[in-house]
Parts: structure tokens; sequence; C-alpha cells
């Protein structure tokens, strides 16, 4: 029971981060034009992702089946002017997303992490901290029983030097840092499924 | 963060606890401590389409159309969905461009994972329709309330990716399960305003992707 009163705190918290961090903007047109593209090898976009990405059991975790290894990303043509990178991986059946990864002030001459790379902390990125609190690599956990749920990995161009940003910023503070003050040059998705194999 | 109850009610118990709080914060709203907290059993509830399939390509005839500098007939693509959960009275249907917002992501602030536009708003399904034919989002329907998109609109927005775009843009439609009764919203809904009505009434989320290039 702790551990839901914990999670009660945290929606407290949450709620107002939310709250302060509400805008409301109308404007944009059309979708930006961009040669940006990511790619796996780990996993091709639209499938699944391996089990070996997937939370590790654990008794805490008794749903998580795999081993917890974050997958492999790279990308590629980038806008003009990008200086650093953020990624996050999101769980989009989740309403409000269930946060596997937020990481950021990854140097524009960085353009790949290897399988594990966001399993422990490296010169080549700045964590941010996902729903658990975690500073890296969250797998995924769906429940039993469910269709598969969809994970979005969302590469992110700034214009931010790669130390501009302080560690440990949730996805909602990340958001807006980029967001707000236009730092955001384009993002680009690529999407992997995951299923609990029964 | 409210996430986290989320995680530990789906993915570590099998339940949804605390959705209230996740739908409230959704909407940013302050006071989410309030939920009451749920116990739902998942089902497999899903949402597919003949279309196309899920992470794949959708076909040219669903693209928006010359604002775009696409020729797309903008017709909506065919949905079905299955096994909703226990107690679901009406289903809300959302699409919304991972990409959109020129890169910006226009409403991503409001809706805390990531979808930059939001393409269409729907409500109002009654829980004994489970799929939309094809062109079935253009006009209005009996089977569903119109909300309204970025644009104001309240029928089907076909996909803009720009073109020259090396990836295609991903697009995710969001088929909500919920406790209300299918005439408990007024027509003409936002995205935000949709969300903060359910607060506390969403039962359960499918989601299905598609991709679209920009020829």
């Amino acid at each position: 029971m702790g551990e839901v009163r914990h999670s009660k705190f945290g929606v407290i918290i949450g709620g107002l981060i939310l709250a302060a961090s509400c805008t409301i903007e109308i404007g944009e047109a059309a979708e930006a034009p961009s040669g940006f593209v990511v790619t796996s090898t780990t996993f091709a976009d639209g499938g699944p992702l391996p089990v070996r990405t997937a939370y590790a059991r654990s008794p805490n975790f008794p749903n998580c089946v795999g081993e917890n290894v974050s997958p492999a990303l790279a990308w590629s043509k980038p806008p003009a002017g990008t200086k650093s990178y953020a990624i996050a991986m999101l769980d989009l059946e989740n309403m409000v997303g269930d946060i596997g990864l937020v990481v950021y002030g990854i140097p524009a001459n960085v353009m790949s992490f290897a399988e594990g790379e966001f399993n422990k902390a490296s010169p080549n990125f700045v964590s941010g901290v996902g729903s658990r609190e975690n500073p890296f690599w969250r797998g995924m956990c769906p429940p039993p029983g469910t269709a598969p749920h969809h994970y979005v990995f969302l590469v992110m161009a700034t214009d931010l030097d790669p130390k501009a940003l302080p560690p440990g910023l949730t996805w909602l503070e990340l958001d807006g840092r980029l967001r707000k003050d236009r730092h955001l040059k384009d993002s680009q998705a690529i999407v992997g499924t995951f299923q609990r194999p029964q | 963060m409210s996430k986290i109850t989320v995680v530990v009610g789906l993915q570590d118990r099998g339940r949804v606890v605390g959705f209230t709080g996740v739908v409230a914060a959704l909407a940013c709203i302050a006071s989410l401590a309030s939920g009451a907290e749920q116990t739902t059993r998942l089902t497999g509830f899903m949402l597919s389409s003949a279309s196309f399939k899920d992470g794949g390509l959708m076909p040219t005839r669903h693209a928006a159309g010359p604002p775009c500098g696409l020729n797309g007939p903008n017709i909506s693509p065919q949905l079905a969905w299955t096994n909703p959960p226990a107690g679901t009275k009406s289903y809300a249907l959302i699409e919304t461009s991972e990409e959109g917002g020129a890169g910006l992501g226009t409403w991503r602030n409001n809706y805390s994972h990531g979808v930059g536009d939001v393409n269409l708003v729907v409500y109002g399904i009654p829980v004994s329709a489970n799929a939309f034919v094809e062109g079935e989002l253009n006009q209005p329907s009996p089977n569903y309330v119109s909300g309204k998109n970025r644009f104001g609109q309240g029928t089907w927005r076909g996909m803009c990716a720009p073109p020259g775009a090396s990836a295609p843009h991903h697009y995710m439609f969001k088929m909500i399960a919920t406790d209300i009764d299918p005439k408990a919203l007024p027509a003409g809904l936002s995205f935000q305003d949709l969300i903060k009505r359910l607060e506390g009434h969403a039962l359960d989320a499918a989601v299905l992707i598609g991709t679209f290039a920009n020829p």
C-alpha cells in the first residue's frame, strides 16, 4: 500500500506541474518539412520490440518478462542548425503515457546509440526522468491479456547547446523547455509494439 | 507523477488504478488527487483497420486535399474495434500526428505523451457500434458526435505530411472506451474539453498507428 500512497502524492505533484505547464497554441498549418529519419536495428518501425528490451521480472514486477536492454536507435538528415537531440519513449495506450525514457543534451555529432547504451550513464546524453523517476531505460511491461501496446520513440532535434538543460527533467518539463522557447526544430518518431507473451 | 499510478496499475497488477487521475492529467487539471481509484479488468480491447495495417502506410485516399499540396480525396479509413472492457457505454476516438505541429507539437504540452496535431475528435459512439466504414467519418452520422479538431472541424481531416520528408509521419488512432451514455456530451468539444469530460469515465484505450509520406 506504500506504493499506492506514494502514487497518490505523485498524482498531486504531477497535476500541479501539468497545470503550470498548460498552454494552448493554435496556428501552425502543415507538418514541418524535413528529411529527418529515425531507424533502429533492434526493431522495424511499426513492428514488435524484442522481448530482451522489455522490463525484467522481479518480485515487485511479476508481469514483466524481459531483460531491460535499451534498443538501438540511429538517425540521419537532421535539420540545419541542430545542436543537440532529445529522446523520449512513451507508451501510447496508457493515456498520459508510461514514459520509459527521457534523455537530452545529446551532442549533434552523436547520431546513434547501440543496444544497452541507455542502460547506464554516458557522456553522450543527460538523463531526465521517466514515469518511475528512472534516469535510464525502463522497458515495456504491459499487463497480461491486453492487445499489443504501441511505444513511440520521439527523436527531437533542438538548437540548444548540449549542456543547456539540467539533468532530471520530466517529459513535460523537457517538452516545455524545448517547445515554449522554440528550441525544437523538428521531431521524428519510430513506433514499436509489445505484447506480453501469454 | 500521475504516470506512476498508471504504471503500477496497468503494468504490474493488470488493473486500471487511479485512471481518474490519469484522464485528469491529460486535461491539465490540478485537482487530480480527488480522482477515486477504480479497478477494472483489462480485456484485450483492440482497434484495427481494413484500410491499412497497424504500423503500415496509409493509402493516399485518406490524405488531405490541396491545402497540403496533396490531391488526397480525404476519405476516412475503415476502423473496427473488439473486446471492449465490461461496463463500456460509449467510445471516443481521437487521431493525432506524432510529428505534427511543424515539429513543434502544437498540442504536446497539453497531452503529455508526445502527440503533435489533433486531427480528429469524435465521441458518443454507441457501444452497439463496432466499426466505421470508409468515409463514415466524413459526414455527420448517428454513430458519433463531432468534436473539434485543431482546425475547428468535426469530421475527418486527412494526413498532411510535408513533401520531401524522407521518413513517413506517424498517425495515432486512439479509441477510448468510456462508461458514459452516448448522448451525455454536447457536440463541438475540443480535444481538451473532451478529455476533461472523460475524467473518471475512461475504462481503457486501444491504439492503432498508420504512417504516411507525401510522395
